[in-house]
């Protein structure tokens, strides 16, 4: 059952609002494929983009610092190897008297920072429910440490073929909205990963059930610590602590969003997606109604 | 417009006049306090004058009765017990609806708070409890949820849907949270569901399996589910779970401040200030003083960092009674953690004071009074309304708090001190004891008679340095978190110095 408001008669009053203040108001058009397009009242005009980084490998360190089933047990050292590709949205202008912004992303001013008006990010990758409704990768993750005594309670003991961890947190510091209070937290992971050994080394891994309250990014990494729940070998639920490094992943990311940044054309975008976007612009118009001074489009 | 003067006038009357019993009370005062408790306003006009009639036909009680059930039956009365209940869990308090309007004009996070914090499977049991009359037990076994939807933009937590999706697979959600990637709403809009889980479930214990729940009481792997712990422990055991305060000198605030959730340091700062080789856990006696309770009480939390999972994760109930018996009871997952809890006397005891205090406020209950209540909460099978009502037939309910004497108001303020006191020493060991305990501390004599209560008050004496006016006191210790400050030294200084007075002034220890 559904309590609130439709989305179009949402939209439809923050534009009406929308033109009773200064400034270069604008129309939100729907187009094919969860597209937009921007018409301002002086006629400029702007439209969503897409762009895709090539597909790559983003290799993650996870050093382990707490075990509680095996705690004098020396701490493996261990890589989480993600797959993925990041897919970004933009509003660019298409009609612009300033003929040097045509192609350009569509800034606005917010309390004096630039920003762009329509900004979003998407981590495509290993079963990607989580991700913008487009098709998950049918590629897997893979995780290999240099010891996996850990899981098998055996020191020195070659790879298990087979293993489940039970859940995957992963940890980033926000601001409690119950409380106020700025700590860290568990804030993404996932449930239920399932585990094959593969080249008597590694492990695939793959779940269904990735969670993730920070919206997308790359999937199981966290700037705090992670915490893996697994079976030992008595059954007992054992906590794996581990501390990520993902700095070389975000190089490679950030390289590959680089090399991408000119190459926007018209993808797809999923409703979630467009819905998002649909939410923030109704935000700045909102902002902009209320209060015209801190909010202007550039 | 309503004409309160009448009730403005005998509200001024009994405050001028000491303590009130309810058959010392008028019905329309008796009408105000039932009205102003269970539904959180005056009586209306129409009442006072229906009231009026009753009166002058001798059916003033039967009226009142009357009007009690149908304050029971009130949303009014449910939202009031929620709004307790959010309390006594430490969350957001709701806004009224008014205050929400007014929040319309706030930012998208404002707003999509306010609507989540009033559409969530917590705050709709909490609801429920007084609505239809549930077992209190229920916020600990209930296995019917409506779990709640709200699309949002913003992250401010977790959704009922994605929380509980490991369990219930085909609840769509789309914060991220087991996303099947569309959105079938828009901001604002909220979709619910009514779930009802097997009786045999393991992983669903009424307000503990909530995201609510778990947005509040966030974990992480080195705090190892212990917030959630000591959240149980406080609301379920009024045990309030305060650090445990070394014996020996030692100066480890942080290892302290593992166990110490409510401390202020953030999991960052206590991070910093850990060496790499330092073991996180606390096995020694004054960290085992709370981590015996925590940490099996937390392992049951153990599979569940983020969201509900269903692999359930077995730990204990484990604390000891008042009497120094040990408890520890194995519990295959959160379901039977609930359960066992209900089973427990301090959990039926420890309920019975929320109710005192929601609803004979600050009155004293002596451990007789507390007995019989603890009997008539059993009797009516723990149900909610049915407890109120009872309690609303009793004297102490319509009492008005009468202004304390000055020997009463310091005795009740040593008290609180000692309560201090008490929380952190009550687990720990007393080399000094034959049974290992200190004595409880609010319960005077200490140590059962006088030649201990004077060996105690002598103690309490030394140990603030009350000769110098608490200039280098050892108690409360470096690493407790809460300091004495000059006026709580002068109390209690003054306190001891007129041979320790009880509630009713006799002294206790000579001078």
């Amino acid at each position: 059952m559904r309590f609130a408001m439709p989305l179009g008669l949402l939209v439809s009053v923050f534009l009406t609002a929308a033109s009773s203040f200064a400034g270069p108001a604008f129309q939100i058009v729907p187009l094919e494929n969860g597209h937009i397009r921007l018409v301002f009242e002086d006629g400029r005009e702007a439209e969503t983009f897409t762009t895709e980084t090539a597909p790559q490998q983003f290799p993650v360190k996870m050093e382990m610092t707490e075990n509680i089933c095996h705690v004098d047990q020396e701490k493996p050292h261990c890589s989480l190897i993600i797959p993925g590709s990041q897919i970004g949205v933009k509003a660019l202008w298409t009609k612009n008297p300033d003929t040097s912004k045509l192609k350009k992303s569509v800034e606005y001013s917010l309390y004096g920072t630039k920003l762009d008006i329509v900004s979003e990010q998407i981590f495509r990758s290993f079963g990607d429910r989580q991700s913008i409704g487009i098709e998950p990768w049918k590629s897997t993750a893979h995780f290999a440490c240099d010891d996996y005594a850990w899981l098998t309670g055996i020191p020195g003991d070659t790879i298990p073929k087979w293993n489940n961890f039970l859940s995957w947190g992963g940890e980033i510091n926000v601001t409690n909205f119950e409380t106020n209070v700025s700590d860290n937290m568990t804030l993404l992971g996932a449930l239920n990963i399932r585990m094959t050994a593969i080249y008597g080394r590694m492990f695939q891994i793959e779940s269904d059930q990735l969670n993730s309250i920070v919206g997308p990014s790359l999937p199981l990494v966290s700037s705090g610590p992670t915490s893996l729940t697994y079976r030992g070998q008595d059954g007992e639920i054992c906590q794996a602590i581990f501390n990520q490094d993902a700095s070389k992943a975000i190089k490679i990311l950030k390289d590959a969003v680089k090399e991408s940044a000119d190459r926007y054309e018209k993808g797809f975008i999923s409703k979630k997606v467009a819905d998002d976007i649909l939410v923030n612009l109704n935000e700045i118009l909102n902002r902009m109604k209320n209060s015209p001074e801190q909010v202007r489009v550039l | 417009m309503r004409n309160h003067f009448p009730f403005a006038l005998a509200l001024l009357l009994l405050t001028s006049a000491g303590a009130f019993a309810a058959e010392g009370l008028s019905p329309a005062v008796q009408l105000n306090r039932l009205s102003r408790v269970l539904r959180g306003e005056q009586p209306s006009e129409a009442e006072r004058n229906l009231l009026a009639e009753a009166v002058a036909n001798k059916t003033a009680p039967a009226f009142l009765n009357a009007k009690t059930k149908e304050y029971l039956a009130s949303e009014q009365h449910a939202y009031k017990m929620s709004t307790r209940l959010e309390e006594l869990f430490r969350l957001k308090t709701n806004e009224t609806p008014v205050l929400a309007a007014l929040k319309e004009k706030e930012d998208a996070d404002s707003r999509n708070y306010s609507l989540y914090s009033r559409n969530n499977a917590l705050n709709d049991l909490f609801y429920r409890m007084a609505r239809e009359n549930q077992s209190w037990d229920n916020l600990l076994t209930a296995k019917t949820y409506r779990a709640f939807y709200i699309r949002r933009n913003r992250t401010i937590g977790l959704s009922d849907y994605g929380f509980l999706g490991a369990l219930v697979p085909d609840l769509i959600s789309t914060d991220g949270i087991y996303g099947d990637g569309t959105s079938p709403l828009s901001e604002g809009e909220i979709l619910f569901r009514d779930l009802q889980f097997s009786p045999q479930e393991k992983q669903i214990a009424g307000a503990l399996t909530t995201s609510r729940f778990f947005n509040r009481y966030v974990n992480t792997g080195l705090n190892k589910n212990r917030k959630r712990a000591a959240a149980v422990f406080r609301i379920f055991l009024c045990d309030s779970m305060s650090a445990a305060v070394p014996s020996s000198e030692g100066k480890d605030d942080h290892i302290l401040d593992i166990m110490f959730p409510h401390s202020g340091v953030t999991e960052e700062q206590l991070r910093t200030t850990l060496n790499a080789t330092e073991k996180l856990h606390g096995d020694r006696p004054d960290c085992m003083a709370c981590h015996y309770k925590l940490d099996p009480l937390g392992k049951t939390f153990l599979t569940s960092p983020l969201v509900l999972s269903n692999i359930p994760s077995p730990g204990h109930l484990s604390y000891k009674r008042d009497n120094g018996e040990k408890v520890n009871i194995p519990v295959s997952g959160l379901a039977a953690l609930g359960t066992a809890i209900t089973q427990q006397p301090e959990y039926v005891r420890c309920q019975v004071r929320h109710f005192w205090n929601w609803f004979m406020g600050s009155q004293t209950l002596t451990p007789d009074r507390e007995k019989q209540l603890i009997s008539e909460f059993n009797q009516r099978g723990r149900r909610t309304n049915d407890f109120i009502q009872y309690l609303t037939t009793q004297n102490e309910f319509y009492t008005l708090n009468a202004p304390l004497t000055e020997d009463q108001l310091r005795t009740r303020q040593v008290k609180v001190l000692l309560q201090k006191c008490q929380n952190c020493h009550k687990d720990q060991l007393n080399d000094e004891a034959e049974d290992g305990k200190f004595p409880d501390f609010t319960v005077w004599p200490i140590g059962g008679n006088q030649t201990e209560m004077k060996h105690w008050v002598d103690r309490i004496y030394k140990k603030m340095d009350l000769e110098n006016d608490g200039e280098n006191p050892r108690m409360p210790p470096v690493e407790a978190s809460w300091r004495t400050g000059f006026k709580e030294v002068q109390v209690v200084k003054d306190w001891i110095q007129r041979g320790a007075p009880d509630e009713n002034g006799k002294p206790q220890v000579k001078p």
